[in-house]
């Protein structure tokens, strides 16, 4: 993932929310909704757009948008009304700032100034005469250093009538020379020859040449003698600027004059001869014919260029709503495969069996294909954030490092998108808040740089993003005074720590005194706790003052079809993700106190519950029944079933709403044999399974 | 000759001709060592008259001040050349022209 | 004053080099093969020698050992003309002591610049 891929997100991101803006708009215009139906989510187009262009520094884009986005906030706060006039300009203002993400792509059309001061001018009508803000793009930065040589003459120079005095006074043709130093090798005195040469040559050239041209200066000495040339930093920027075309790393470092032919001929060869795998950019490195940062900088642009390149093959643009319905058609293969394998288990044929497994096998193969085209890596969302955390942290003078751990883990693409706002705002936040200043830091004995870290895995079938700073950790008195303050609590309220911290995901709480680029404008940690709801995902907070605070996001992977696991209880089929399954043991009730909901598993307690009195099921307990351990998160906790029936796949399908306050069952499947069986919460159980222990403790 | 040396008390100037190049360095250089093994407490190199240097002769002026040592010096004197005064502002070598007090 | 001496059968390349190198301040002598070129190098200073390899009479390489066996030429750079192409024309010149190389066809602006790689002005 580089800058380039992360562009291109945001440039379809913008051009989607645009989209949105405009079909808003225009709803609104015809009379269709209202206003106050659709003014937050045209807001927020305005918002994310402004926010994103920030991460990127395009800074024409942040100027032109937060106008727009402070005239819609007047009218969401009911200060404006959106009339037909106001539509009107919203929608010249929508179709600027889709010219502005347009001209991102081509770079070649320009940017209209005109249209964007005409509009800004009359954005402002509607605002109190403040600033007007207009940023024209800021041209590349070129950087005035200079090429550095280091010329370490071979003996024979002299003999092969060449003179190092020639090629200084040549250099002077293309640049200005520099800290001459000639450092004079001396062999022991009995050694000296006079004919020979024992002169390194070390200066700087003030020069706009390329690499081969001042290499080439050389080229008659090179033979026999060490010509090292570093370029400045400004053909970084030339690199930077080179036309992204199909290259290779060598060429691109030759074009962009940060290496020569010459010297690129003979890391190849060295390569070649040495039949290592070493990467090029590491061989050229270590010839001393470019510096890593200059590699670096080339294998962006590469990635970048193979990034676009396949673009056009590689990748399929395919309307998410085909995926769908494909992911849908393999569940209901899922489903009618189970219903044969009823069958072919009641013919008992063994060469039915035999290819009936093999079309088994194939099933969840299609079945773990359709799924993954759906799955991203979360280190999209990741990306994103370096930048923040970069120029955030340049903002306020804050030494920060970002580490980031499972970028490769998959999340469904959907939950990727909607993630990427509410880590925008944690990540914000613990740069605004969490990292203390560098005095600050080393006032407590902290190093000066502070640490963040944002990290994803698999734990236990949902996947976990933290994301954790090494700062002040949250003050628990600040947030209960501020809760109270905004009568979110009140004053006589005991809260438990942890209940403290959940108060800043409260609506209307929000410690950012400052109204910035990104966060401000009430667009808070409420907010975010619901888009984590509505990933069905959970939000926990730890913090310890000064050691730092941890954000821990859980979400489930929302497959649309599990590897399941069938038990009964009283004769209705219940299913568990076999993920969150860890063992089956048997279950005596002799053994068991009927008072007590615990029980001792080798030596550990383990809460658990009777599926049979949760759900009221009829019948009396079976004399020998099941227990199954599940796991979420650091919990476990038992289920007391009558009996096991294996592995299953099953496609989850969500219960009608009437059914949704049901506690425990988070949605249903049609098995094999017709009938239905219900998908347990586990993470439910499981907390309900802890909470009844922990109340039985208390009694 | 590319050179002629005199001695003078403690004292040895060595007088270079008009050319001083890769062509007769080894020749020059076998007249230095041997005013060096002289050993004179001073030693003045004198490029005054220099007219064809090269790189070949530049070093061996840069090696022969740096046979010469402690407490013994050696200078270069090369009046107002302007052939010498271009190299060496070229490689800009800074030469020592004047004898510091031997009680320093 | 820098003084070059250019060998090459082609009267046009000894002019074209000749002025080129001239409007820059050397002195130039023209020699039509190398056989010329030796004789024209007795009894003078030459700096730097320009030359063709393949030559009537006496051929570039023949010339070019011949050179550097006389000592006022041993340590004088030279310039060999090769042809595109030919790395063995080039190894066998720098084997016989030319160590550097203009490729034909050239323009007068390369052959300067070669020039001023070697030599001082």
């Amino acid at each position: 993932m580089d800058m380039t891929q992360a562009r291109s997100l945001f440039i379809d991101e913008a051009n989607s929310l645009l989209a949105d803006m405009e079909r808003f708009l225009l709803e609104i215009e015809a009379g269709d909704a209202t206003s106050a139906q659709h003014i937050d989510a045209i807001f927020r187009a305005a918002h994310t757009i402004k926010g994103s262009a920030g991460l990127f520094g395009f800074d024409h884009i942040v100027a032109f948008t937060h106008n727009v986005e402070s005239v819609l906030d007047k009218v969401r706060s009911g200060q404006l009304e959106l009339d037909g006039e106001l539509i009107n300009l919203m929608l010249q203002c929508q179709d600027h700032t889709a010219s502005l993400i347009r001209q991102l792509e081509d770079e070649s059309s320009g940017i209209d100034l005109v249209t964007g001061t005409a509009l800004i001018k009359q954005l402002h009508l509607y605002l109190d005469p403040a600033p007007v803000v207009i940023v024209a793009p800021t041209a590349a930065l070129t950087h005035t250093e200079h090429w550095q040589l280091d010329v370490h003459y071979g003996e024979d120079v002299f003999r092969d009538g060449m003179d190092p005095l020639s090629q200084l006074h040549y250099l002077q043709s293309l640049g200005e020379l520099k800290q001459v130093r000639l450092v004079p090798h001396w062999p022991a005195p009995a050694a000296f020859d006079p004919e020979s040469c024992y002169l390194q040559l070390k200066f700087e050239l003030a020069s706009t040449a390329t690499k081969q041209q001042i290499a080439d200066v050389f080229e008659f000495v090179q033979d026999n003698s060490k010509v090292q040339i570093s370029p400045p930093n400004q053909i970084k920027a030339s690199l930077d600027a080179l036309p992204t075309v199909d290259e290779k790393l060598g060429t691109l470092l030759v074009n962009a004059g940060a290496v020569t032919e010459r010297e690129l001929q003979s890391a190849l060869s060295s390569q070649k001869e040495h039949d290592n795998n070493q990467a090029l950019g590491q061989v050229l490195v270590d010839q001393g014919a470019v510096s890593p940062e200059m590699v670096a900088v080339a294998l962006d642009k590469q990635k970048a260029t193979e990034h676009k390149r396949p673009a056009d093959f590689q990748f399929l643009k395919v309307e998410a709503r085909k995926l769908d319905e494909l992911i849908n058609l393999v569940g209901e293969l899922v489903t009618a495969g189970a219903g044969i394998d009823v069958l072919v288990q009641e013919i008992a044929n063994e060469k039915l069996k035999e290819s009936f497994s093999v079309l088994t096998g194939l099933l969840e193969q299609i079945r773990d294909g359709a799924l993954g085209l759906r799955m991203v890596q979360v280190g999209e969302s990741f990306s994103r954030l370096r930048r923040i955390v970069r120029d955030v942290s340049k903002e306020l003078g804050k030494d920060i490092e970002l580490t980031v751990e499972g970028a490769d883990t998959e999340l469904d693409k959907s939950m990727v998108e909607k993630l990427s706002d509410p880590l925008m705002h944690i990540v914000r936040n613990a740069l605004d808040h969490g990292i203390e200043s560098k005095e600050l830091r080393l006032y407590k004995g902290k190093p000066a740089q502070g640490q963040l870290k944002l990290s994803a895995c698999h734990e236990a079938g949902s996947v976990v993003i933290e994301i954790a700073d090494d700062g002040a950790g949250l003050n628990i008195e600040r947030i209960r005074a501020k809760a109270i303050e905004k009568n979110i609590i009140s004053a006589d309220q005991e809260l438990a720590e942890e209940d403290i911290y959940k108060l800043i995901f409260a609506p209307g709480f929000s410690t950012a005194a400052a109204v910035t680029n990104l966060s401000g404008r009430g667009v808070g940690m409420d907010v975010v706790k619901r888009n984590i709801e509505e990933l069905r995902g959970q939000i926990q907070i730890s913090s310890v003052p000064d050691q730092g605070t941890v954000f821990r996001i859980r979400l489930p992977l929302t497959l649309a079809i599990i590897d399941g696991f069938l038990v009964s209880v009283a004769g209705t089929h219940l299913v568990l993700p076999l993920n969150m399954v860890q063992e089956c043991i048997e279950f005596q009730m002799s053994q068991q106190d009927n008072e007590r909901n615990y029980l001792d598993l080798r030596g550990e307690v383990l809460p658990f519950i009777r599926l049979r009195q949760l759900f009221d099921l009829a019948g009396p307990p079976q004399s020998r029944e099941n227990i199954v351990v599940v796991q979420y998160g650091k919990h476990r906790a038992g289920l007391v079933v009558d009996h096991l029936h294996g592995e299953l796949q099953a496609v989850i399908k969500p219960l009608n709403t009437l059914f949704r306050s049901l506690r425990g069952i988070g949605g249903y499947t049609i098995l094999g044999s017709g009938n239905v069986g219900l998908i347990l919460d586990i993470p439910q159980l499981v907390q309900f399974a802890t909470n009844l222990e922990n109340q039985s403790f208390v009694h | 000759m590319p050179l002629s040396m005199t001695q003078k008390a403690d004292f040895v100037i060595a007088e270079f001709d008009t050319e001083l190049t890769i062509f007769n360095v080894r020749e020059a250089h076998d007249l230095l060592q041997a005013g060096l093994a002289k050993l004179p407490s001073r030693l003045i190199l004198d490029v005054t008259a220099l007219q064809d240097l090269d790189s070949a002769g530049l070093q061996l002026l840069l090696w022969t001040l740096e046979q010469v040592h402690s407490p013994a010096q050696a200078v270069i004197s090369a009046g107002d050349n302007p052939q010498f005064r271009r190299l060496s502002e070229l490689y800009a070598v800074q030469w020592p022209t004047q004898f510091t007090s031997q009680d320093d | 004053m820098k003084t070059i001496l250019i060998v090459d059968d082609s009267i046009s390349i000894r002019q074209v080099v000749g002025m080129t190198l001239k409007a820059n301040g050397f002195t130039v002598i023209e020699a039509c093969d190398g056989k010329d070129a030796l004789t024209k190098l007795t009894g003078q200073k030459v700096n730097l020698i320009i030359s063709d390899v393949n030559m009537p009479n006496m051929d570039g390489i023949t010339m070019l050992k011949a050179v550097k066996a006389m000592p006022a030429y041993r340590f004088t750079p030279v310039i060999m003309l090769t042809t595109e192409g030919s790395d063995q024309m080039k190894e066998e010149g720098k084997a016989a002591g030319a160590k550097a190389w203009v490729v034909k066809p050239f323009k007068p602006e390369q052959m300067l610049a070669a020039v001023n790689k070697l030599i001082l002005p």
